[in-house]
């Protein structure tokens, strides 16, 4: 390891090699005990170290168990109150549920049958007098004004 | 009756004791499935972890109270938006710990520090606890001044004890990155805080 990567180490992680990426911790101990410039940036380490320490200790968040379950519960407390606003569900999901699929098939079918089957029995009745003319004179005026175009 | 009522009590017992073995990630997808026993796990878990490194951030207990709160509700919320698979639990909680206490702190940089607590009675330690902690409020001012993301990876790295490479993972950078951060980080603390030493040893740096 160079002094330079040994300093820049020891200026980010600090004094305490614990600290230092695991891979390179071997090299920087074998510079350390050789090297009196490693040593130097060490000990400039390890004096901001003391400083942060001394903040830490005057700053620790010691922090209680009644703490903990004090603030478990108003944490509860507000999920208890957020729980109605639900996820918005997408409109074509919020449609009211009929029934399963293939019931809405077999109804389908089940009445084209009944179509065809009335339609073929006769049940439905000749066209009236009425019904015809009435055909009689939209295709009529249809096709004439389609050719008259 | 009593039998079954017996059972379902040791059902729901092996369930609980079940979420206390799991990891945070099998937690992770129990809440996201809306299971609150298991979010009640992992904020236990978490809480104290979270709370402390709010506290760094925020300076304020209560302020950091309310980041925490905030935090894993915000985790209950959104936990189906999170991806085992990108990053680990830890990682995806602290930073939303770091983005919501940077948010307090923002809003609440310019209102009027706590004054901090008078010593009255000059006991014979009293002039000690007093350099105690004019030093300590010297070196929390000046951690204080420190640019934000500077500040979170020095709480991260040095306080949090996270290893570099996790830190990086919470701020969404390169591990180099976060050496830089850090190193700049602790070149601003020197040299705001180098009077404490006197001019003789003020003098020793050969950069």
């Amino acid at each position: 390891m160079k002094q330079a990567r040994f300093r820049h180490l020891a200026d980010a992680y600090g004094a305490d090699p614990g600290r230092w990426p695991q891979a390179e911790r071997t090299a920087a101990e074998a510079l350390l005990a050789q090297s009196a410039e490693a040593r130097h940036w060490l000990a400039k380490a390890r004096q901001l170290d003391a400083w942060l320490d001394h903040a830490a200790a005057a700053d620790a968040p010691a922090v209680t168990d009644a703490q903990v379950e004090r603030m478990i519960g108003a944490i509860g407390a507000r999920l208890d109150r957020d729980i109605p606003a639900a996820a918005p569900v997408p409109w074509i999901q919020s449609r009211p549920h009929t029934g399963p699929l293939w019931a809405a098939v077999g109804f389908l079918a089940l009445m084209g049958i009944t179509g065809v089957l009335v339609g073929k029995s006769g049940l439905s009745g000749p066209p009236t007098v009425q019904s015809a003319d009435i055909s009689d004179f939209v295709l009529s005026h249809s096709y004439s004004l389609a050719w008259n175009r | 009756l009593v039998s079954i009522l017996r059972d379902e009590g040791r059902s729901e017992r092996d369930d609980g004791e079940d979420l206390e073995d799991g990891d945070d990630e099998a937690l992770m997808a129990e809440v996201a499935a809306g299971n609150r026993a298991a979010f009640d796990v992992l904020t236990r878990r978490h809480l104290r972890k979270s709370l402390s490194l709010a506290c760094r951030i925020v300076h304020g207990r209560h302020d950091a109270e309310e980041v925490v709160q905030d935090a894993f509700l915000q985790v209950w919320r959104h936990a189906n938006h999170w991806r085992g698979d990108r990053a680990r639990f830890t990682t995806w909680l602290h930073r939303i710990v770091v983005n919501r206490s940077l948010d307090y702190w923002r809003r609440r940089r310019f209102a009027p520090l706590e004054d901090a607590a008078d010593i009255l009675t000059p006991l014979p330690d009293a002039q000690a606890i007093v350099e105690e902690r004019q030093l300590a409020s010297r070196v929390d001012a000046a951690i204080s001044a420190l640019p934000d993301r500077q500040r979170v990876a020095l709480s991260l790295c040095y306080y949090e004890e996270l290893s570099a490479a996790e830190a990086a993972g919470v701020l969404k950078m390169s591990v180099s990155a976060m050496e830089s951060l850090l190193v700049r980080a602790r070149c601003t603390l020197r040299e705001k805080l180098q009077p404490l030493l006197g001019p003789v040893d003020a003098g020793e740096d050969r950069s």
